[in-house]
């Protein structure tokens, strides 16, 4: 028997030969007595191999394989948490604390009122340049009156302007903050108020009389000099929620009856740390040669 | 290759290999190696769980005694653990932990059979008959078919590894020639001329056998 033959009824007595293969076999089987041993051989062998498949059952536990692996040195590890499970409450953590930090920093002053501080109302246009308070302002014209040059009326009215807006910012002003404070914010926004009205008229007054005094000096040069004069009667223009539009100043009248006009000498007063000034009467100063 | 990543998403598991990003079920081999690789000891328990049966029906072939095989059992899920890293996805799971039942199986078996042999000497085949654990209704009958069985054993003992390895699979453990073809690495028409030649080979191994357990 050739091992070609051999393979084939090896095929069909384990059960893997096709059908027609198998049915060339029997046929074969019929007519070969060695060939029908053979083939009964092979059957036998597939049983008694199948039978060996027949065993205690395995009583193996998984306790007892990890009491194997502990008694062996090797632990178990824990999962490992991905690196993003804690990068991204961490993450988010930093990006919360940067945006409150950004928020603490630089609040919003045209935003909604969430807060309990004064936010004005203002519409007039936003200012160029950076407010002045009362004292700024006095001690800002001071400087220009001493200065007494043509420049100075501009700078006097860049000086005004900041001052009325801060007049303006204080007049203006609404109480927006959380029901809870409203009672006490409101009472600190009168005060704030009254008091800011207080400096504000006090400032209007100096930078008036200082205004009054400038422009009709400058006028008296302009006079002596044959230029044109401007008009010493116009108003200065302190609208609460305008700006002042003209570069040129608008002088307002002097409240005093005895028109006075204030000299800066370049001295320092030691309690203030202001300049010292000394307020003489127009009709004692005499311009010009 | 990457290192294996793993993605959860429903009950499916993205595993990012050498091979094209696949999605595999949340409780196929692979994804249960892949955590088991991440540290999960309870996905390793379920991998032993799974083919617990199937590495102690080769290791009992190799040692047929239920406590040497649950030893060689033990011991080849032990060395599993202990290099899970080594594991790559381009075979089945089933497949490596077969190749580590191979090589260290031989050597206990070995052991157990020269045990199993000086019991039964001392025994004078009694003890054969109560390890053996048959049926009791016809000890004669069972004794026989015992020894036939170990007989076999015998023959199939000493066969070629890859021989006996083919005929172990294929008719004992009756494993498909697919899982057979993963584990010799090789195409499936391969693997059935290796079950083949490997049936062929017993064959004229039991011969001389047959002959002798008859005299």
């Amino acid at each position: 028997m050739s091992n070609k033959d051999f393979d084939k009824l090896v095929n069909a007595a384990f059960g893997e030969a096709d059908e027609a293969t198998d049915k060339a076999i029997q046929d074969w089987l019929k007519e070969d007595a060695e060939a029908q041993e053979m083939h009964m051989q092979m059957a036998s062998l597939k049983t008694g191999l199948k039978s060996l498949g027949d065993i205690p059952e395995c009583q193996l536990t998984t306790d007892r394989l990890r009491d194997a692996i502990l008694s062996q040195g090797v632990k178990p590890q824990p999962v490992k948490a991905s690196w993003w499970k804690w990068a991204v409450p961490a993450l988010t953590a930093a990006c919360a604390g940067a945006f409150l930090f950004s928020g603490i920093l630089n609040p919003d002053k045209t935003g909604s009122p969430t807060d309990s501080s004064m936010v004005a109302q203002n519409t007039a246009t936003p200012a160029t340049t950076t407010e002045l308070t009362p004292e700024e302002t006095m001690r800002e014209l001071d400087s220009l009156v001493a200065t007494n040059s043509g420049s100075a009326r501009g700078a006097a009215a860049s000086v005004l302007d900041r001052a009325v807006q801060f007049k303006s910012k204080a007049d203006s002003v609404e109480v927006v903050s959380a029901p809870s404070v409203r009672t006490t914010t409101r009472r600190t926004t009168l005060a704030a108020r009254s008091k800011a009205d207080e400096k504000s008229k006090a400032v209007m007054e100096t930078a008036s009389l200082v205004a009054s005094n400038v422009g009709e000096a400058v006028s008296n040069i302009a006079l002596s000099m044959k230029q044109p004069a401007y008009d010493s009667g116009a108003r200065m223009a302190f609208r609460n929620d305008e700006p002042m539009s003209d570069a040129i100043p608008q002088v307002a009248e002097s409240t005093s009856n005895k028109p006075q006009v204030v000299v800066l000498d370049g001295n320092i007063v030691p309690g203030t740390r202001a300049q010292g000034a000394v307020e003489i009467q127009k009709d004692d100063i005499v311009f010009g040669g | 290759m990457t290192r294996d990543t793993l993605t959860l998403n429903g009950s499916h598991v993205r595993l990012k290999t050498a091979n094209p990003e696949r999605l595999l079920p949340i409780d196929s081999d692979e994804a249960l190696v892949a955590r088991a690789k991440d540290g999960d000891f309870a996905a390793f328990e379920s991998l032993f769980e799974r083919h617990r049966d199937l590495v102690y029906r080769f290791a009992y072939q190799m040692a047929p005694r239920r406590d040497d095989a649950e030893d060689i059992v033990q011991e080849v899920f032990v060395r599993a653990y202990q290099n899970i890293h080594r594991y790559r996805d381009e075979a089945k799971f089933t497949t490596w932990i077969l190749r580590i039942a191979t090589n260290y199986g031989t050597d206990r078996a070995r052991m157990s059979q020269r045990r199993h042999n000086l019991e039964q000497q001392e025994a004078s085949g009694a003890l054969t008959w109560m390890t053996m654990g048959s049926d009791t209704e016809d000890p004669i009958r069972n004794l026989e078919q015992e020894r036939l069985k170990q007989v076999l054993r015998d023959a199939i003992a000493s066969l070629p590894e890859h021989h006996r390895n083919a005929v172990t699979f294929r008719d004992i453990q009756e494993m498909e020639y697919e899982d057979i073809a993963d584990f010799f690495n090789c195409s499936v028409g391969g693997a059935k001329l290796r079950v083949l030649r490997a049936r062929r080979a017993l064959r004229d191994r039991l011969a001389p056998m047959l002959g002798e357990a008859e005299n």
